[in-house]
């Protein structure tokens, strides 16, 4: 039934062709173009041969990654949330289901991940035409791996948005605060600047924190910068992430049940 | 004019009553903008351990770029943020029609009826940290600078919901916003660069055919470099050229629209 669901949305997300390409190519354009900007002129402005670890090309492509991983980490944040179920009263439906509420939705966000796995395997082969001489050195091993890495960032995403997302049973609107969670786990997470480049004070702290394996553990990964006994340990981390915020989903997601009167009723 | 204004206190008075009916999402929405400034005061701080300038502009400029940032988001997001959200739907679904047959300029009420009263809270937060930020910059400061930019920042707000309505308008024929939205909010992450970093062909672009880097950088300019004719005049113009394609393209749209039900 999972299958057929993530299946289903998959196939609904990829009818919207005209936003698949405005998505697909300006939008990443743009984004990477601004990234591109900013480190051409800190490279320009510095004078420095290597930031963080990566020359002035390596920067770029990791900043690239980094905006395709976050497609797959985040997926649809705000649509497919539980949130929206609870507000407009569609929770009922799921209720009624014989499979689990959160399996279905987790299905659902899944499939609609879709049209960002065939843009990351656009772009993925357009860097590395883009950016030959940077000093990354993906292989099929490290992607594959990096692949993985992916798949546990977009479940710990799932983890720690579905609390988030849960206090939607007491309070009116939680779009901001979903926001805010986001902000603070690309910061923290190295998807706008690669943590090296965060003073040594502050990176024993972001090794602790699970927000890396949103972003940086990926893309590090997939960038042939972690060997296979790093990135086991870090996905190991990742999964008991998950474990974690997964426990405290279901203590909100029972509570809230409680909580829950469905749109028009009470 | 008096007319307009008087509506829009009313608009304000709407939006505080009903900011104060839903509390919770009234501080989740001050504690999402206040770590929204918070995400770029260290993000400006981690590029400028690593460069001595950026853009051409010092690390004490940058963060008096980031304090403009600030204030100059806090601002929209208060007058026009939720507005402009809402536009498609208000195309899309027909509710359009409510505001054309207002006696009143459908453009002013779809563009300023929802005042962000939790924004606002963010705007003295933002003029806050704008201060402090003032208080410890070691360049030259005076009252013209001041005053200039005081002036500016409302040219660049204003600027900011021209660009805007033109990437939301093209919903009367469309009908679907979602791809040009997405657009514009990825472009709009380049007027919170400092100018300097663009050069080129891409420096005159985004000087005048899409303003993004008028917009903040040129307020913020005239506190580092101080008061010049240039500055006020090249976003007055912009504005007002802007302004001219909004209004056409405004009215080329109503034209275009039929209402969801007809």
């Amino acid at each position: 039934v999972l299958i057929a669901v993530a299946g289903a949305e998959a196939r609904a997300k990829m009818s919207y062709r005209v936003d698949f390409w405005v998505q697909a190519v300006v939008v990443f354009a743009v984004q990477m173009g601004l990234a591109w900007v900013v480190w051409d002129a800190v490279f320009d402005e510095s004078g420095a041969s290597t930031i963080a670890g990566f020359d002035r090309q390596g920067i770029v492509v990791y900043s690239a990654a980094a905006l395709l991983v976050q497609r797959l980490t985040l997926g649809v944040v705000f649509d497919a949330g539980m949130s929206t179920d609870v507000y407009e009263g569609s929770l009922s439906r799921f209720l009624l289901y014989p499979e689990p509420y959160p399996a279905m939705k987790y299905a659902q966000q899944a499939g609609a991940l879709a049209p960002q796995l065939v843009q990351i395997a656009m772009f993925g082969v357009a860097l590395a035409f883009l950016f030959p001489g940077a000093q990354v050195h993906p292989s099929a091993a490290s992607i594959a791996m990096g692949l993985a890495s992916c798949v546990v960032g977009n479940l710990l995403w799932w983890a720690i948005a579905f609390p988030v997302h849960s206090v939607a049973f007491w309070a009116d609107n939680v779009w901001s605060l979903l926001l805010a969670t986001r902000l603070v786990s690309q910061l923290l997470g190295g998807m706008l600047l690669p943590l090296d480049a965060f003073p040594a004070w502050a990176r024993p702290a972001l090794e602790v924190l699970p927000f890396r394996h949103l972003f940086a553990e990926p893309v590090q990964t997939m960038l042939g910068r972690r060997d296979v006994a790093e990135w086991s340990g870090n996905l190991a981390q990742g999964v008991l992430w998950c474990g974690a915020f997964a426990l405290v989903g279901v203590w909100t997601w029972r509570r809230g049940r409680l909580a829950y009167t469905g749109a028009g009723a009470g | 004019m008096i007319r307009y204004l008087r509506l829009w206190a009313r608009f304000v008075a709407f939006s505080f009553s009903r900011a104060l009916t839903f509390r919770l999402d009234f501080f989740f929405r001050v504690g999402m903008d206040a770590l929204w400034y918070a995400q770029y005061f260290v993000y400006f701080a981690i590029l400028n351990a690593a460069t001595p300038t950026l853009g051409g502009w010092t690390a004490g400029e940058v963060r008096l770029f980031a304090g403009s940032l600030f204030v100059y988001d806090a601002l929209q997001m208060t007058l026009i943020a939720n507005n402009m959200w809402m536009f498609p739907q208000l195309v899309n679904r027909g509710d359009l029609d409510y505001h054309l047959v207002r006696p009143v300029s459908a453009l002013f009420v779809v563009s300023l009826r929802d005042f962000a009263a939790n924004s606002f809270l963010n705007l003295l937060m933002a003029i806050g940290i704008f201060a402090w930020i003032l208080s410890g910059y070691e360049g030259p400061m005076d009252a013209p600078r001041l005053l200039l930019f005081a002036a500016l920042v409302p040219v660049g707000v204003f600027l900011h919901w021209a660009v805007q309505m033109l990437f939301l308008m093209p919903v009367f024929w469309t009908h679907s916003a979602h791809g040009l939205r997405d657009l514009h909010w990825s472009l709009d992450s380049w007027n919170a660069r400092p100018v300097g970093i663009y050069r080129g062909w891409l420096r005159r672009a985004l000087l005048t055919l899409l303003p993004l880097g008028v917009i903040v950088s040129y307020p913020a300019r005239i506190l580092i470099e101080g008061p010049s004719l240039e500055v006020p005049l090249h976003m007055l113009a912009v504005a007002a050229a802007f302004y001219g394609i909004v209004r056409l393209v405004w009215s080329r749209g109503l034209a275009a629209y039929s209402s969801a039900s007809s």
